[in-house]
């Protein structure tokens, strides 16, 4: 899962043809882009549109994942959120602003009785944890680790620089660090990893060096916030023909031998075959 | 490949009052080439006149006569006005307006013109608000009959359309009384549309703001032995305003996905090949589309030979970069292309008739191989519908789809798969304005369906890795999200007649 495009729960034209534009997921959006006034319209909107969007989807763009962000665990309305995503159909979460294992408790706790109650197979919705503070950054592995819902962990760029008390620079190697230490905290539990999104719409060779920078430190994605900026994301997310040829080779030769191989001077053990079926497994998961 | 056969039914009356005996539609598969094209007129030395009652008194013209006005300068137009006031005011009435388009505020003056009993029909390629309401609601006791491009072209050649005087702007006029739309303050480039009825029409009279020296830098577009009258006003229009209505560049992510899937199948289909001739038509879409292939092209080192019809910016860049060779010119959507008709040698403007009458033995219509369509509607037999709403108001235009889409070899037709909630594929679209037979594939932001009568194209498209639905699938499939339309049942007077390019009638709009 390469790009995560988010969508405003408010607008209704953007939202139903959101998951087409080529986005391997799409966020709907209930808590920074909607003003504070149109929360409960925004979450009834998405209620009603969200069958229809899920069907839509899984006939035209199948491989396409379908997440709402909610409002966080400070505000009144998560529950809210929660419930009526989950009963429209729902099955992927964006809990913003996590600190901590508890948050995740918190939600898993109300999706368990949501699940019970609606009769929905238990642990079907998954999570996605958005790490955006200094305290949830140093929590990164405790929260990857604490719920078999987790399915991933994003980074806040914005919240996390404001905590610094610095600007969100184009450039900014000050975000290594978190990135660094969400993408091993992820690896570590088995799940994806996704960069913050890149406010700088018409910057597209910014967007692009961001991606691949991310990419180097161990992210598997990065959400986006303008149709235009989906592209960049998958290409930077992308594994390169090199790198697909190469995977080819090495599972070709594994194939044609029992035991040890080496390939063009390199030998092929465990991890090098692990990281060559990732790479078919990326292509597959988009090709369905 | 034969042409496909696939049409509904409908039960045309043999005579429509206002109109007269109907011709019922069939396919045709060839178009004899005939001469009538050529002018018969004599020379006429053309005069100045100080003012358009002038010249309309000069034109002796009188109740119940036919004239006709051009749309070269779109919503910038403010001949059509200037004209129907003076004769409103001066009492002449029952006149039929025999129109390229009506667009703009000339969409006013011409209802202006009906309420007053000046205008009493209508003859034109498209209208919009607030005439299109008025049309819907009866204001007219006859049909408004809807022409393509092409099928203009013939009915005046032809004689099936008389007209008596035609009120031409130009946007400059030399000594000799020669038409320019390339010279002057409010350039609006080429006059292809107008030039028809110059050389038919029984009087011409040349409206211009700007006079200029006779000069051997641009050819006029109208030769001054077809004009009778000239007259000068302040402001033919304001030329800055051209550009406008469909021909903004789309940036909704939804039309450039649409686009970008159309540019797939083009490639897929084989078509963009060396020479290869390409025409779009206005619209969002598929302006977006000729941006696209441009960028596909100068990638992959591809030089077609023409584009023609209304000519873009993008398509004179394209030419500059020698991604077309020429450009054929009906009608100057902006004004990059307005000027560079006036300096480029690739760039040569056409009349309507070279353009697209089916009988023209040059149609260049006729030497396609890929034509881009838009739509307001589609239906299950491919028929297109670019003149009213799934609600029978009109909102659209015939243009020249009809024709293109007969002449081209391939026809994709670019529709989002629905609009603020309507669908655009239906069963059966409101009204039938270019044959499905001649439509082969439909290209929505949901998916492609090609015409199973191309069994080919859609071997060439599958086997070039594009998915493909039938266009049942896509219709249903949009009705899972919109929910089905209740289609309004229209059994009241007829409001407008579609004539197909060779005159018989293709579809009639009925009010409520």
């Amino acid at each position: 899962m390469r790009s995560w495009l988010y969508t405003p729960a408010n607008t209704p034209s953007r939202m139903i043809n959101a998951p087409l534009l080529g986005a391997d997921g799409v966020v709907f959006d209930l808590e920074d882009s909607i003003s504070e006034e149109q929360k409960d319209e925004a979450r009834l909107l998405l209620a009603s549109m969200l069958p229809t969007i899920l069907l839509d989807t899984a006939t035209v763009r199948p491989h396409v994942q379908i997440a709402v962000r909610i409002n966080g665990l400070d505000t009144k309305h998560w529950q809210d959120d929660l419930e009526a995503v989950v009963t429209s159909g729902g099955r992927l979460i964006r809990i913003p602003k996590v600190e901590g294992p508890g948050d995740i408790k918190e939600v898993d706790a109300l999706l368990n009785h949501l699940e019970k109650e609606g009769q929905i197979a238990e642990g079907s919705v998954g999570l996605h944890a958005l790490l955006e503070t200094p305290r949830g950054i140093e929590a990164a592995f405790t929260i990857a680790d604490s719920s078999s819902r987790l399915q991933g962990l994003g980074f806040g760029a914005e919240d996390y620089c404001a905590a610094l008390r610095i600007g969100r620079a184009t450039e900014s190697s000050v975000l290594d660090y978190p990135r660094t230490r969400i993408a091993n905290a992820a690896a570590a539990a088995a799940i994806h990893a996704f960069d913050a999104a890149w406010g700088f719409i018409e910057d597209s060779e910014g967007l692009k060096a961001e991606s691949q920078r991310s990419r180097r430190l161990g992210m598997h994605g990065k959400s986006a916030i303008h149709p235009s900026q989906i592209a960049i994301i998958n290409d930077g997310f992308s594994f390169s023909k090199e790198e697909i040829t190469y995977a080819k080779k090495i599972i070709s030769a594994m194939e044609d031998s029992a035991g040890v191989v080496s390939l063009d001077g390199r030998m092929i053990d465990r991890p090098v075959i692990a990281w060559a079926r990732a790479v078919f497994a990326s292509i597959g998961e988009r090709e369905i | 490949m034969p042409r496909r056969t696939d049409y509904r039914k409908l039960k045309i009356p043999s005579n429509i009052a206002g109109y007269g005996p109907t011709v019922a539609w069939k396919e045709v598969d060839h178009y004899e080439p005939t001469e009538f094209h050529l002018s018969k007129r004599t020379q006429k030395h053309p005069q100045k006149v100080a003012s358009i009652q002038e010249a309309i008194e000069r034109s002796h013209l009188k109740d119940g006569m036919r004239i006709s006005f051009h749309h070269h300068l779109r919503m910038g137009d403010l001949v059509v006005a200037k004209v129907l006031e003076v004769l409103t005011a001066m009492g002449i009435k029952d006149l039929t307006l025999c129109v390229s388009s009506v667009m703009g505020p000339a969409c006013s003056a011409v209802l202006d013109a009906i309420k007053a009993k000046t205008v009493s029909a209508i003859e034109t390629t498209g209208l919009k608000e607030p005439l299109s309401s008025a049309i819907s609601e009866g204001i007219l006791d006859t049909p408004v009959v809807f022409r393509s491009h092409g099928g203009r072209a013939r009915a005046i050649e032809m004689g099936q359309t008389p007209i008596d005087v035609a009120f031409l702007a130009a946007s400059a006029i030399d000594e000799e009384g020669n038409l320019y739309g390339t010279l002057g303050k409010n350039l609006f480039g080429s006059m292809g549309y107008a030039q028809v009825d110059a050389l038919h029409a029984q009087t011409v009279v040349a409206i211009t703001d700007a006079f200029v020296e006779k000069t051997d830098q641009t050819f006029p577009s109208i030769s001054g032995e077809f004009v009778d009258w000239i007259v000068t006003v302040p402001a033919i229009g304001d030329a800055s305003l051209m550009s406008g209505g469909s021909l903004s560049l789309s940036k909704s992510p939804t039309n450039q996905l649409i686009a970008s899937l159309a540019i797939e199948v083009l490639v897929a289909s084989g078509a963009i090949k060396r020479g290869f001739n390409y025409q779009s038509g206005s619209g969002g879409v598929s302006l977006l589309v000729s941006t696209m292939l441009g960028s596909y092209l100068k990638e992959q080192g591809i030089a077609g030979g023409f584009a023609s019809g209304g000519i873009t910016a993008a398509l004179v860049e394209m030419a500059q970069q020698r991604l077309f060779e020429r450009l054929w010119d009906v009608q100057s959507f902006d004004a990059q292309s307005a000027r560079s008709l006036a300096i480029n040698a690739f760039h040569h403007e056409m009349d309507a008739s070279m353009y697209a009458n089916p009988y023209h033995p040059n149609c260049i219509a006729h030497q396609l191989d890929v034509m881009i369509l838009s739509a307001t509607e589609v239906d299950l037999s491919f028929n297109i519908n670019s003149v009213s709403g799934t609600n029978g108001r009109i909102i659209g235009a015939l243009g020249g789809a009809p024709d293109t889409a007969w002449g081209s070899k391939l026809v994709v037709v670019v529709i989002p798969s629905f609009r603020n909630r309507i669908p655009t594929i239906h069963p059966q679209v409101n009204l039938v304005c270019t044959p499905g037979c001649d439509v082969d594939v439909v290209v929505t932001e949901r998916g492609i369906a090609v015409n199973p009568r191309r069994q080919d194209l859609m071997k060439r498209l599958q086997d070039g890795g594009i998915s493909l639905s039938s266009i049942e699938d896509l219709m249903n499939h949009t009705f899972q999200i919109t929910g089905r339309p209740n289609y309004p049942q229209r059994e009241g007077p007829i409001r407008a007649i579609v004539e197909s390019r060779d005159g018989a009638v293709l579809d009639l709009l009925r009010g409520k």
